[in-house]
């Protein structure tokens, strides 16, 4: 049973390695977003962009779910999510 | 993690920062603030976005500044009623007749029906007088935009650092009335 679960979680975090992915991604609520453009310049991955002046898009490719841009986001619509 | 490299562009809080300390010498400088309010909304209206918002407003930069750099910030987020629509376009209604009142005063200056008003209205409630600033001799009508402004900027600026100690660095900037303008404009050119 336990030898089970260790199966599980070294598959599970040799998927994430194999495909160089985190566990979690950054996730905006794009109807509340304000464009402040705060969580771009805290990005370190350089992973988020606000589309044309309206809301900020999170990069899936590029965000290793660190969640720096959920602590520094003002308005606290950017939330960091199990991806 | 590699430190992000610094742009020219990042170090315009010391613009702002100048602005302030200028404007509170000589109020003639205050006339610089229109620069703030143009630029936004013509960056906006020509295809921009927010980029002034995103990339050169100094005062955003101050609030990062003195939350981030002093860590003069509690790092909390703000109420989530501060993002809704409702109080973004209020306080938008809201500053735009204080902005109109500014510009009516300025108009009954220059037709001669009201005398200058050396004073600064800050958090739209108290009149500071502010005669010191009034250096230069200049139109009685352009000395009392110029006071009208600093009074405007003044205000945000004062609402902004507190936002940014008692919750994080630029909360303002959630419902400031030039962002909320420049991202309406964005959203109906997208
Ligand atoms: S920091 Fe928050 S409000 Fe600002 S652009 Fe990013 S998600 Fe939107
Ligand atoms: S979670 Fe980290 S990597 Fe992903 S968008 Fe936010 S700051 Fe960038
Ligand atoms: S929202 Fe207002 S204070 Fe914030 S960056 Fe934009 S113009 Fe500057």
């Amino acid at each position: 049973m336990i030898s089970c679960y260790l199966v599980r979680f070294v598959v599970i975090i040799n998927y994430y390695s194999l495909f160089d992915m985190s566990k979690y991604i950054a996730k905006n609520e794009q109807d509340r977003c304000v464009a402040c453009g705060v969580c771009m310049k805290t990005c370190p991955r350089d992973a988020v962009s606000i589309y044309k002046g309206c809301y900020a898009i999170v990069d899936e490719a590029l965000c290793i779910g660190c969640g720096l841009c959920e602590k520094a986001c003002p308005a606290g619509v950017m939330h960091k999510v199990i991806r | 993690m590699k430190a992000k490299k610094k742009k020219w562009s990042d170090y315009l809080w010391i613009v702002s920062a100048t602005y302030f300390t200028i404007g509170f010498f000589n109020i003639v400088y205050a006339w610089l603030g229109t620069i703030c309010f143009l630029i936004p909304l013509l960056m906006a209206t020509f295809g921009g976005g927010k980029g002034y918002c995103n990339n050169y407003c100094g005062r955003g930069q101050l609030f990062l500044q003195i939350g981030n750099t002093l860590g003069w910030s509690r790092k909390k987020v703000a109420p989530r009623w501060l993002s809704s629509k409702w109080f973004r376009n209020g306080f938008l209604m809201f500053f735009m007749f204080f902005f109109v009142q500014m510009i009516w005063l300025t108009v009954q200056v220059a037709h001669g029906l009201e005398d200058l008003h050396q004073t600064i209205h800050l958090l739209w409630t108290f009149d500071v007088p502010w005669h010191w600033a009034y250096r230069t001799p200049i139109e009685p009508w352009m000395a009392q935009f110029a006071f009208g402004l600093y009074g405007i900027m003044l205000t945000s600026l004062i609402v902004g650092v507190v936002l940014t100690v008692v919750y994080r660095p630029r909360t303002w900037c959630v419902f400031c009335p030039m962002g909320n303008m420049t991202q309406m404009i964005s959203r109906a050119k997208a």
